[in-house]
């Protein structure tokens, strides 16, 4: 006699022997004391207004740049200023002055972590 | 690198420099091709670096000395052709030189970014510094690349000469970038840098 | 670092309009493949004013003058140097500034006013000049010679006497003088020089050969025939160039002597001569030295004093010799014992760096002709300082300037 299989799901599969199947730890079980600073870098393309504002400039005057002397200096101005705050930003990250709040960047992340590290 | 720690001051080409306000700052020796000279010229000692071959710098001098030697005498000759519309003409080839430099800085440059496997040639802003390099670097590609009989200063006069009048190979070369620079736009979000 | 510099120039704002431009390009090729310079200032009047003086005949020259320029007439320019004579950098000068000016300077001064004074019925009497490089010892012999032709003297001028020495054209084995070397091609130009600096004073004087002059059995040029053949001769067979060369001197030596002509001797770079050390090598690969070259001989002899109606001017200096030779420029010591006794009495004139005046005013003419574009305050110091005040450094430091 056959019988059906739902009776079989009810009671469900036998678990697996622990002894025939040991843990195996590839990656410590614990997070790192460490955060990488991948994400703070940010989108790096700047000023893409700006330069479609100069290529339609310069398409129109065939690549002379001399009619095109306002959009070359709005694109010049905006790369610049975005040259200039990456650049602070970055002056920022490396002086690393640890100070209250949640808005925290990775450098200052790992210096609390080191102070509060993972129990071994 | 700079063999220097941060706080090291530039050192100052002025004959009388005012030390008293800041005599506590180290200042870092001054290199060997600076000098207090009225005839010293940043952007020519720039050019310069960029002539040298192997280390042979006094060669490298004399030719740019040759070259606006040149171009002196090609000034002169046409002031004396030209008659009466004397003001248009510039003699001082440093001059020269700085406009034709102005002239053949590029705005963009493509930078190759590798997206899904594939290489695309993405429009990047390029700093005012490389601009520099790139101007001057175009000059003198432009003025190596010449028969073997051909004296460099002569040609490297011609293309200054005609990159100051917005003319001539180099500002040929900027404007086939830009063109390209246009015709890859599409690509310009890729952009990390 | 260079915004400093560029801050106020815009990259854009190129002051020429477009149409100019073009025009320029077009002239621009017609000018470098000719590169004609117009003759235009050959024929304005002489501009006179503190750098410039109008009195553009050498003889007339004195201390007032001292330190201005005055034009030699392009036509006359041509008539005596067009064999050489003025150094390579200058004639590209005088292309430059369209037009050929020297400066009137004390040692040449002084010369002239010993040859105005001698007594021309003695005998010769050799002038040397003397100087470190580069301070003018060739524009001052050029002036001479400038008044040489104003004033008709035969010029016996040689432009550059090491140039025999140390690159000749080419070098053959005398046919008259046994173990001697010819310098035919040599010869010939000089003969060439010679007669474009003196054909005009030759046709006037009609000075005969005194002999006949056989070269081989068929040639020969008799006696009583003009100088004039006899330098075309010389000119047209070149193997026989050297013989030529000495046989006109003998004959110029003996013509002045009778009172027909005068001369004026220059030679540039004399003690040439005299130095052992050749770029000629004989057949059997020796070094030859200059008294066993054919053309030296007749320059040596006219630099004797046994003839009368004439001066030398001569020149030592320092590159003529080749290298280890030229520790110093004293006579003396680039002469040697043999050419200082070949000499002995002798007139040194000693030609020296530029004095204050004659500085400012170089300065001033520079500054005229558009060679000098960075005025920067204090540029004349430091050109005085940096050049020392030597006309031929200074001419190099003020190339880029």
């Amino acid at each position: 006699m056959r019988i059906p299989g739902a009776l079989y799901a009810a009671r469900g599969r036998k678990p697996q022997n622990e002894k025939d199947v040991p843990f195996q730890e590839i990656l410590p079980l614990r997070l790192k004391n460490t955060v990488s600073g991948k994400a703070d870098s940010g989108s790096d393309v700047a000023c893409l207004q700006e330069m479609g504002v100069l290529f339609a400039c310069l398409k129109d005057n065939e690549f002379v740049e001399k009619y095109c002397h306002k959009e070359i200096s709005q694109f010049q101005k905006c790369y610049k200023f975005y040259m200039d705050r990456k650049f602070e930003a970055k002056q920022t990250v490396n002086q690393g002055i640890v100070q209250p709040g949640n808005n925290l960047n990775y450098k200052q992340l790992n210096k609390y972590m080191r102070r509060f590290p993972n129990p071994q | 690198m700079s063999m220097y720690p941060s706080h090291f001051a530039e050192p100052s080409l002025k004959k009388e420099t005012n030390r008293s306000s800041a005599s506590h700052i180290p200042v870092k020796a001054a290199t060997n091709d600076l000098s207090d000279s009225i005839f010293y010229g940043e952007l020519k000692n720039k050019l310069i670096k960029y002539i040298t071959k192997k280390g042979n710098k006094s060669l490298a001098r004399e030719l740019l000395t040759e070259t606006f030697e040149t171009i002196k005498r090609t000034q002169i000759e046409r002031l004396i052709l030209a008659g009466t519309e004397k003001e248009n003409i510039i003699i001082d080839s440093e001059q020269l030189l700085k406009n034709a430099i102005e002239n053949a800085r590029p705005l963009l440059q493509l930078s190759a970014i590798k997206r899904g496997g594939v290489k695309y040639q993405v429009p990047v802003p390029v700093t005012e510094k490389k601009s520099y390099f790139l101007a001057m670097k175009w000059l003198l590609d432009a003025a190596r690349e010449k028969d073997r009989k051909v004296h460099l200063p002569e040609k490297l006069a011609w293309e200054i000469l005609d990159a100051a009048c917005g003319q001539g190979r180099v500002i040929k070369k900027k404007n086939d970038l830009h063109r390209q620079c246009e015709s890859n736009r599409a690509y310009a979000h890729y952009r990390w840098s | 670092m260079f915004r400093k510099q560029f801050g106020n120039l815009s990259r854009v704002s190129t002051h020429l309009s477009r149409n100019v431009l073009a025009a320029r390009v077009a002239s621009r090729e017609a000018e470098m493949s000719t590169n004609a310079a117009p003759a235009e200032a050959a024929t304005a009047p002489p501009v006179v004013n503190e750098f410039r003086t109008g009195v553009g005949n050498p003889g007339e020259h004195s201390e007032v003058q001292i330190g201005k320029f005055y034009t030699i007439p392009m036509q006359e320019k041509k008539q005596i140097f067009s064999g050489g004579g003025l150094p390579k950098q200058y004639e590209q000068q005088i292309k430059t500034f369209t037009e050929a000016c020297l400066m009137v300077r004390s040692p040449a001064l002084e010369l002239l006013n010993y040859i105005k004074r001698a007594d021309l019925s003695k005998p010769v009497v050799r002038y040397v000049l003397y100087g470190d490089n580069g301070v003018g010892k060739t524009l001052s012999m050029a002036h001479v010679l400038h008044y040489g032709m104003l004033n008709d003297f035969l010029l016996v001028h040689v432009p550059w006497a090491p140039n025999w020495m140390k690159r000749p054209k080419e070098s053959a084995n005398s046919a008259s003088q046994e173990g001697f070397i010819d310098l035919p091609f040599d010869a010939a130009a000089w003969l060439v020089h010679f007669k474009t600096q003196n054909s005009k004073l030759l046709e006037r004087l009609q000075l005969k050969t005194s002999k006949e002059y056989v070269w081989s059995k068929r040639e020969s040029t008799p006696a009583g025939s003009s100088l004039i053949e006899l330098v075309e001769h010389g000119i047209a067979r070149i193997k026989y160039a050297s013989e030529t060369t000495a046989a006109l001197i003998s004959e110029l030596k003996q013509l002045a002597t009778a009172g027909q002509c005068k001369i004026m001797v220059a030679i540039d770079g004399y003690n040439a001569f005299f130095h052992p050390i050749t770029r000629i090598f004989s057949d059997n690969k020796q070094r030859v030295s200059p008294d066993r070259i054919t053309l030296t001989q007749p320059f040596l002899d006219i630099t004797n004093y046994d003839w009368t109606n004439g001066v030398c001017i001569l020149s030592v200096d320092k590159i003529a010799m080749t290298e280890g030779y030229m520790e110093s420029y004293l006579p003396r010591y680039l002469l040697g014992k043999e050419g200082f006794e070949h000499l002995d009495p002798f007139v040194p004139v000693h030609v020296g760096n530029y004095t204050e005046k004659e500085f400012t005013s170089y300065i001033k003419y520079y500054l005229d002709r558009h060679w000098i574009s960075k005025t920067q305050p204090g540029f004349e110091e430091q050109l005085k300082f940096m050049s020392n005040m030597n006309p031929y450094t200074l001419m190099q430091l003020v190339r880029g300037l």
